[in-house]
């Protein structure tokens, strides 16, 4: 239950439903909700609203009850179908080389020490053959990943050509998905990459000096102008369709409203803006930062709100919500799949649970290339902790919205797989609120 | 007198036995460092 600009709202944790309610219907639900049963509530409550309108109140609540629409019980869930049947999608560090030297990358975290820069034909082609090794299922996925995949453009080129030919023959079907800092695509990238419908994530932090101060090429130069140049002719190219703009915030660009004012300023209007999670000291955010950040994603919800009225409508990632359509309790409980249903490769075909640990020993998990092949299951296993496993999720009612947090997060904030990263959550939470009650306007 | 406005009826308590794991994996959709469920449809409800 929460009061966002007026409105009272009830989100039903175990059910997904949202609902709007006026005074009684608060109290009625908040007493209940404390453990007063119906004849204590319903005599509170008449002491200060007229006793049939806390009777309707009552009634009303109950109805939803019986549709299992408000106080639902906890969701029950197979607990075998938690368990993988198989990898379904890859994360390929086609290239661990990056033209770009942002401050904040994640995969400067430590020594990673990667051994190959380029991945080869052969690693590439094995990861498609062990995403058709399994059977099951229909879609298949594969992110172009590093440093910065456009290092090695024939690479992807032959891969995506290659699992198409591969998927068609095994009535399956692959989805691609490049992300790019933008800076090299050339018309021959941009050619392919709108033909193959390939969904594309492009890194932009908003404003110029913003951008230019987090993400410069090694010269020391900023990337915005040829990322802002090169994005508006892929987008140009494809119908502005199928893309994420996704930039990162830091303590140096706390107002990052001003950010996205910017990037919808250029006429991109998907976007994604992240809390950074990595970098040198002093740009990562604090707890101290939430009140700031707080009322940062409201200046969202005013902009958010405004563009729509203009008929300007933009995506914001954090604000989309489905909840008469979402994903099956299988998919909130399992979260990103990290280390069961996703894994990474790095380019010397090294598997890892998830992107954020390539190059890390203790999240090894073999080779794709090893003859005869064989991986660690078990290591990506530790991953899988469901949003029911963690202490903290247990009691969030954010829990089947995001699904337990990121692993990755967990781990190198808390130390422990089975923690949550606590800021990160507090900012899942503010950005879930205002979520749900834009779902309430719109 | 309505007292409450049900905004969206939740599919929650009607999906739970589906798994078939056909949907996106977040991961891959946007934001490569957080997770979101939520934002994702259903493969099996698109469309209808």
């Amino acid at each position: 239950m929460f009061k966002y600009r007026g409105l009272q709202l009830v989100y039903d944790v175990n059910s997904g439903s949202l609902h709007q309610v006026d005074d009684l219907a608060w109290d009625v639900i908040n007493l209940l909700l404390n453990g007063d049963g119906r004849k204590r509530t319903s005599s509170l409550l008449s002491r200060k609203y007229p006793p049939g309108e806390v009777e309707e109140a009552l009634c009303q609540v109950e109805e939803l009850q019986k549709e299992r629409l408000l106080f639902s019980p906890e969701p029950q869930l197979q607990d075998e179908k938690l368990s993988s049947r198989g990898v379904k999608a890859l994360c390929l560090f086609i290239s661990h080389s990056c033209n770009l030297d942002c401050r904040y990358c994640f995969t400067r975290r430590d020594s990673r020490g990667e051994k190959v820069s380029h991945m080869t034909w052969d690693v590439g082609k094995k990861a498609v053959d062990f995403l058709l090794q399994y059977e099951g299922g229909y879609f298949r996925e594969i992110d172009f990943f590093g440093g910065e995949p456009l290092l090695n453009f024939p690479l992807i080129r032959d891969i995506v050509n290659y699992a198409r030919e591969k998927a068609r023959s095994r009535e399956k079907e692959f989805s691609f998905t490049l992300t790019t800092n933008a800076s090299l695509l050339d018309e021959q990238a941009i050619d392919f990459l709108n033909r193959e419908g390939i969904n594309v994530i492009l890194s932009l932090d908003g404003r110029p000096a913003v951008h230019d101060l987090m993400r410069s090429f090694k010269n020391g130069r900023g990337s915005y102008k040829a990322t802002v140049e090169n994005i508006e002719k892929l987008l140009q190219g494809r119908g502005n369709n199928n893309y994420y703009i996704r930039g990162t915030y830091t303590t140096n660009n706390l107002d990052f409203t001003n950010d996205i004012k910017h990037i919808l300023g250029l006429g991109f209007s998907s976007l994604s803006l992240e809390p950074v999670v990595s970098g040198e000291e002093g740009l990562g955010l604090r707890e101290d930062d939430l009140p700031v950040l707080e009322r940062e994603y409201d200046l969202l919800v005013d902009l958010y709100l405004e563009h729509k009225e203009k008929g300007r409508p933009f995506q914001f990632y954090h604000f989309i919500l489905e909840l008469e359509k979402g994903p099956c309790l299988y998919k909130r409980l399992s979260g990103c799949g990290a280390g069961m249903d996703y894994l990474a490769v790095a380019a010397d075909g090294s598997l890892y649970p998830c992107h954020q640990f390539v190059g890390m020993d203790e999240f090894y998990m073999g080779n794709i290339t090893a003859e005869p092949f064989a991986f660690k299951r078990e290591i990506g296993e530790k991953l899988s902790s469901t949003a029911r496993e963690k202490e903290a999720c247990c009691d969030c009612w954010g829990r089947y919205l995001c699904g337990g947090g990121c692993a990755a997060s967990s781990y190198f904030f808390s130390g422990n797989l089975k923690k949550t990263y606590n800021l990160g959550c507090a900012l899942q939470k503010i950005r879930l609120e205002r979520a749900l009650y834009l779902q309430a306007l719109i | 007198m309505q007292h409450i406005r049900t905004i969206k009826k939740g599919n929650l308590q009607v999906l739970e036995q589906r798994g078939c794991r056909e949907c996106q994996t977040s991961c891959q959709s946007a934001c490569k460092t957080s997770c979101t469920v939520g934002n994702q449809v259903c493969r099996q409800q698109e469309g209808k």
